[in-house]
């Protein structure tokens, strides 16, 4: 298609196309900005002096410009601790999504001529979705399994993330039934097939899952709160949590002042933020590549 | 009063527990309670009340039969499994400038480990206030208890009904020091009697200071030079300098961009933290946020007359464009950077209001002259201020926990080593390279008074010329004075001078409300009633609803009528009514 | 006859079984960690007491949860707020992306392409505890940004996050700004994918930029369209509770509050762990409802199965 257009624009580029196009144009970096104005606004108050933004008088550009914030935060052990945590969370954490995500997936895609339990068990998945029983009894779980405190207990409970399986599936269902067939026909087992034709065709829709499950373990804390035993052991949002939130923590106990002056420099806290968004941002223009075919490919099927 | 009572029944119990003791023969070994302490949890499971009874006679007695030494050390250890919260603060006052040392492994554990062979583990531990009581429940909910946390008051009613901690009060009778019973009693006993049920002391407070909390009216003393106003003694002055401080363009700088009073909405305009209004209820006697006494009944504050009052005065300000229109999403922090900005120089808020968010007005704006002064009244005679209890956790000991005084022996040596005469404050509590020390320590039972106490040993020592010879906090606040007038200090210096200073300052302001016995503190002090527990956070909800809608002219003054049609309506009459059945049970 | 049976039925369980195999870790997995604790919904039926623990001598106390939960003032609001923003969410997260990825589709440069498409995704990755923060900056009445540019076009401030009258909306929008990014390029992508020999017969026939947008590109997403609605119909009772709990305040509960952050308050706040259950399972309940309806639907209307 993008071949193809100049040449469309040349036959009938009227006013009203022209107009059309300078109005998209316009209208699009609109949006690019209104998106990037929150992280420059960050960026910013990271970049100025604390009393200037205790005074609200930052917004878009650093006033008073000083880098005390990062060399603060450049020298705090929880902070870069943290980052490991989340690091290692992400690794594990999509090794395991992503593997699990393609074995349940790849049964689940087939038939019901060819699989005849596969309904029940696509219920069995998609009910978790639905159902749950709440904080108290997740927690038990997780601690009568002695996964508290430690890293599993982060990864191994969203072991099977529904909702991506359910878009592999759908992936899955896009290839050719053919493939399989011929593939049957040279004696090749279902492990095999879904190793050597279904994964490598489906590069992209891998990466797609990949990147939802990155940005969930990068981006989830609640869990790291409840089920670590030490601050120490906090994912890196987790921590942020606990440095944004204590900022707004408004205390009636007299002893808890002595918090609020300690966390209430915005500066250092946008350092923190700023930071811990770059590496997923890092990550993305890699996944970037993948993605964009990868969303669809089989949902739009035949 | 309630002091003497509690006192006089922990006095008799004491007496009793020696006769006990005198007639019952010596049981040294620490082993016998234990093995005690374990038969009789297992009735207690069943039947609950007087199987309980029955544990503390037994454990009283045992541990009275031992040689009730409040600072004996266990010879062989004793190890602790604590669940415990942290903060930011420790890290970056204390641990960051302590090489060596952890929450793990620090002078407080180690001081328990050699005074009374105590070893602390931490089982947990959380940042965050509203994280750990999270933890706390969901911890409580899975049934797996550290030997010691510290708990909410509902969360010890729970526990207690579930018969699974320790009944404290012979414990705490026998073991504590006499110099911890004074510490802790300081302000009298409203937190020991927090925590009573049905005879039973469920927990030990975190003790810490009531007075603390009081609001104080904030204003900028260079605003009213600026203007020519005198320091208001009304609420009508106040609001007549609120007024001329929006209108009249205070900073001088020809712009109409300042607001009068700085008012903090979110979640609610009872914060007493920047930006709080209950010291301007405070003015007409209304206390909005605790339960006050009226015709020997108690009621709730929230739902009084007075609050109509300080209700019209507010909304009429709103309307005069004194209040800044948005304060309604304003939480604490956000609203305090007008007061950074130099935009609003009349605020109501707690002493340290300073430190967090004057210094920064100061630093932009070294003119910026923040004065802490009595909240004014109505009829120009120094108002009544409300407080609420001062604590706000208490330290339960699990039932399966074979020493639960090993829990008051370690609240002893906190006091000791803080404030007693063998102690060092300067080193255990805060020194000046890490004023946070204390928090290291897993018992924190605070002095109440010891700030009000701090300034005052720092103005007799000032009158005495004598400022070389103070010692631990009251020094370590002195330097910080002393580098202010010196001119050495940046603003977070100018912020101490603020609430240390001499008058006028946030403790010559509250030393003088409590030596004037003008600090109001909830007459209610018991532990949540069971209607209390499932309603009150909604009620509030529609307490700060309302008041907030009403200060912005949403709602005419009639809404707060309706408010307290439907305050008594769901939950609210019922909760009185326990109230006052408590009230009159601790008479 | 008989044994022929069999025979067909163990020839198929043969063949059958790798995929029983396979699926065996997921569904281990998904049991212990999503199964067992469902055992926990009959809280809601108890009089529950956190210290006697969940399976402790619990109070039975049948429907008295839910009863006293629906005469709780805040339920039924919660539950009005909660589809009335879902269902808002739900329709613009559709709409939005689907325009700005045909928008998107019409530029030429690739270059401005790419960068929009970076510049618009961004968001997407920081998380509600961040976002938020950002927005109580930049869209306060009086010092925000977006005030001050309305105060600029000589209009009042508004008061977005304190106003009922707003804050819905409000809600609603920064959901979107913050998603749909996301959206726009799985849409994109989906246009890429259509057979480009349509646009040039389209072109021969003499259609308009228009037409060709109405009648190619949008059938041309007609999949992915119907997959992302009916995934997104099964969160009509999720209306964000990681944004609206950072954004909240208590003016703002008559149109604010949902059922999520109801479910918070009363149950980790107030650690009334019964009646919260009871939301829980009451919302599970009716979000199966929506769900089904929405598989059935996909399934009859564009013979489209989801799973």
């Amino acid at each position: 298609m993008a071949k193809k257009e100049p040449q469309t624009n040349k036959i009938k580029m009227s006013a009203a196309d022209k107009v059309f196009h300078v109005c998209n144009t316009v209208f699009l970096i609109l949006l690019a900005l209104i998106c990037i104005l929150p992280i420059i606004n960050i960026l910013a108050i990271s970049l100025s002096s604390n009393a200037s933004v205790t005074a609200g008088l930052v917004t878009l550009w650093p006033i008073d410009f000083t880098i005390n914030s990062y060399k603060y935060v450049a020298i705090r052990p929880d902070f870069w601790r943290s980052m490991g945590v989340s690091l290692l969370r992400c690794a594990l954490g999509v090794t395991i999504n992503v593997f699990m995500c393609v074995i349940t997936a790849y049964p689940l895609s087939k038939s019901t001529h060819r699989f005849k339990a596969r309904t029940a068990y696509a219920w069995f998945f998609f009910l978790t979705m639905l159902l749950n029983g709440g904080l108290i009894p997740w927690f038990m779980t997780i601690k009568s399994l002695k996964l508290l405190g430690t890293i599993w207990a982060l990864v191994l409970p969203g072991a099977v993330p529904v909702f991506s399986v359910v878009l592999m599936l759908n992936f899955f269902r896009g290839i050719p039934e053919e493939l399989e067939e011929a593939a049957v026909m040279d004696g090749a087992g279902q492990w095999t097939i879904m190793s050597k034709i279904y994964v490598p065709l489906s590069k992209a829709s891998m990466a797609t899952i990949c990147l939802f499950s990155i940005v969930y373990h990068w981006n989830s804390w609640f869990d790291g709160i409840i089920l670590m035993n030490r601050p120490t052991q906090y994912p890196l949002q987790s921590y942020l949590h606990t440095i944004v939130i204590q900022s707004s923590l408004t205390a009636v106990n007299s002893i808890d002042w002595e918090t609020l002056v300690s966390v209430s420099d915005r500066t250092i806290k946008c350092s923190q933020i700023f930071l811990s968004i770059i590496p997923i941002m890092l990550v993305y223009p890699f996944l970037q590549k993948y993605f964009v075919k990868g969303m669809v490919l089989g949902s739009v099927k035949g | 009063m309630k002091k003497k009572r509690v006192l006089s029944i922990l006095m008799m119990q004491s007496l009793i527990l020696a006769s006990l003791a005198g007639c019952g023969g010596k049981a040294a070994e620490d082993g016998a309670p234990a093995a005690e302490a374990e038969s009789s949890t297992a009735d207690t499971e069943t039947d609950s009340e007087p199987a309980a009874e029955e544990t503390d006679d037994a454990g009283a007695q045992d541990a009275a039969q031992e040689s009730a030494d409040p600072f004996g050390k266990y010879e062989d250890g004793l190890e602790i499994h604590f669940a415990r919260q942290v903060d930011e603060n420790m890290y970056d006052n204390a641990l960051a400038n302590l090489p060596g040392q952890s929450v793990e492994e620090n002078i407080w554990l180690d001081t328990y480990q050699e005074e009374i062979g105590v070893s602390v583990v931490y089982d947990w531990y959380v940042k965050g206030n509203p994280e750990y009581e999270q933890k706390v429940n969901v911890t409580i909910a899975s049934g797996e208890l550290p030997d010691v946390m510290d708990v909410t008051a509902s969360q010890m009613m729970q526990l207690a009904d579930a018969g699974l901690i320790w009944d404290m009060s012979e414990v705490f009778d026998t073991y504590a020091a006499d110099f911890t019973k004074e510490v802790m009693m300081q302000e009298g006993d409203t937190a020991f009697v927090a925590a009573q049920k049905n005879g039973m002391l469920c927990g030990i407070p975190e003790s810490s200071g009531a007075a603390d909390s009081v609001d104080l009216l904030w204003i900028r003393q260079d605003w009213l030079d600026n203007l020519g106003l005198e320091q208001p003694k009304t609420i009508d002055e106040l609001i007549n300098v609120i007024e001329k401080f929006t209108t009249d363009d205070p900073d001088g700088n020809g712009v109409d961009d300042t607001y009068g009073l700085g008012v903090a909405g979110s979640p609610n305009v009872l914060r007493r933290n920047y930006g709080s209004l209950v010291g301007f209820f405070d003015a007409f006697g209304a206390h909005p946020t605790i339960w006050v006494e009226k015709d020997g009944k108690l009621v709730y504050g929230g739902i009084q007359p007075e609050c109509k009052e300080a209700l019209i005065k507010l909304q009429e300000l709103y309307q005069k464009g004194c209040i800044d229109p948005e304060f309604g999403v304003m939480d604490p922090s956000k609203a305090g950077e007008a007061a950074a900005a130099g935009k609003c120089g009349v605020t109501y808020g707690q002493q340290w209001l300073p430190l967090v968010y004057f210094h920064s007005n100061y630093s932009l704006d070294s003119n910026a002259q923040w004065t802490a002064f009595e909240p004014v009244s109505v009829s120009g005679d120094p108002a009544e201020v409300s407080a609420e209890v001062g604590v706000t956790r208490w330290i339960v000991v699990n039932k399966d926990f074979e020493h639960p005084e090993a829990v008051v022996k370690m609240a002893n040596v906190f006091i000791e080593k803080c404030w007693g005469e063998t102690g060092d404050n300067g080193k255990y509590y805060a020194p000046p390279e890490a004023e946070s020390i204390w928090k290291l320590s897993p018992v924190q039972t605070q002095m109440p008074l010891k700030n009000v106490m701090a300034f005052r040993d720092i103005e007799e020592a000032k009158a005495n010329d004598a400022t070389a010879s103070l010692n631990g906090e009251a020094k370590s606040i002195w330097d910080k004075l002393d580098r202010f007038y010196s001119g050495e200090g940046t603003s977070m210096e100018w912020g101490w001078e603020r609430i240390y200073g001499p008058d006028p300052s946030s403790y010559s302001a509250i030393d003088r409300m409590i030596s004037e016995d003008r600090i109001y503190i909830n007459r209610f002090s018991g532990a949540p009633t069971e209607t209390m527990t499932e309603k009150m956070s909604t009620l509030e909800s529609m307490r700060d609803e309302a008041f907030t809608k009403i200060i912005m002219g949403e709602s005419s003054i009639d809404e707060f009528d309706a408010f307290v049609e439907s305050f008594n309506k769901l939950g609210g009459e019922q909760i009185t009514a326990e109230v006052n059945e408590w009230y009159a049970s601790a008479q | 006859m008989k044994k022929e049976k069999m025979q067909r039925r163990q020839a198929r369980l043969k063949k059958e079984l790798p995929f029983h195999i396979m699926l065996l870790p997921g569904v281990i997995m998904t049991f212990i960690f999503s199964y067992v604790p469902m055992a926990g919904m009959v809280i809601a039926f108890q009089k529950f007491i956190p210290a006697k623990g969940l399976f402790g001598e619990q109070k039975w106390i049948g429907f008295e949860n839910f009863i006293y939960l629906f005469n709780m003032p805040g339920a039924l609001t919660a539950l009005r707020n909660t589809i009335s923003i879902a269902f808002w969410k739900i329709i613009l997260s559709l709409v939005v992306p689907i325009v700005v990825a045909i928008l998107l589709n019409e530029v030429r440069s690739s270059k401005f392409r790419r960068t929009v498409q970076t510049a618009i995704y961004l968001p997407y990755f920081m998380s509600w505890v961040i976002f938020s923060g950002v927005l109580l900056d930049i869209l306060s009445p009086s010092s925000g940004i977006v005030n001050r540019f309305l105060n600029m076009l000589g209009m009042n401030s508004i008061f977005f996050l304190g106003d009922n009258r707003y804050f819905q909306s409000t809600i609603i929008w920064t959901d979107i700004w913050k998603g749909f990014g996301f959206g726009t390029i799985v849409y994109l992508a989906a246009i890429t994918g259509i057979d480009q020999s349509l646009y040039e017969a389209a072109t021969m026939d003499g259609a308009g930029r228009f037409r060709k947008m109405w009648h190619i590109t949008l059938p041309g997403m007609r999949m992915i369209i119907v997959l992302m609605a009916v995934l997104s119909l099964g969160n009509i009772l999720n209306a964000g509770f990681d944004q609206i709990w950072n954004l909240i305040s208590p003016q703002v509960y008559e149109t604010g509050d949902v059922i999520d952050t109801f479910i918070y308050r009363i149950g980790m706040i107030d650690a009334q762990f019964g009646p919260a259950t009871a939301m829980g399972v009451f919302k599970s309940a009716v979000s199966c409802f929506f769900i089904s309806v929405s598989y059935y639907l996909a399934y009859k209307l564009f013979d489209y199965r989801v799973f």
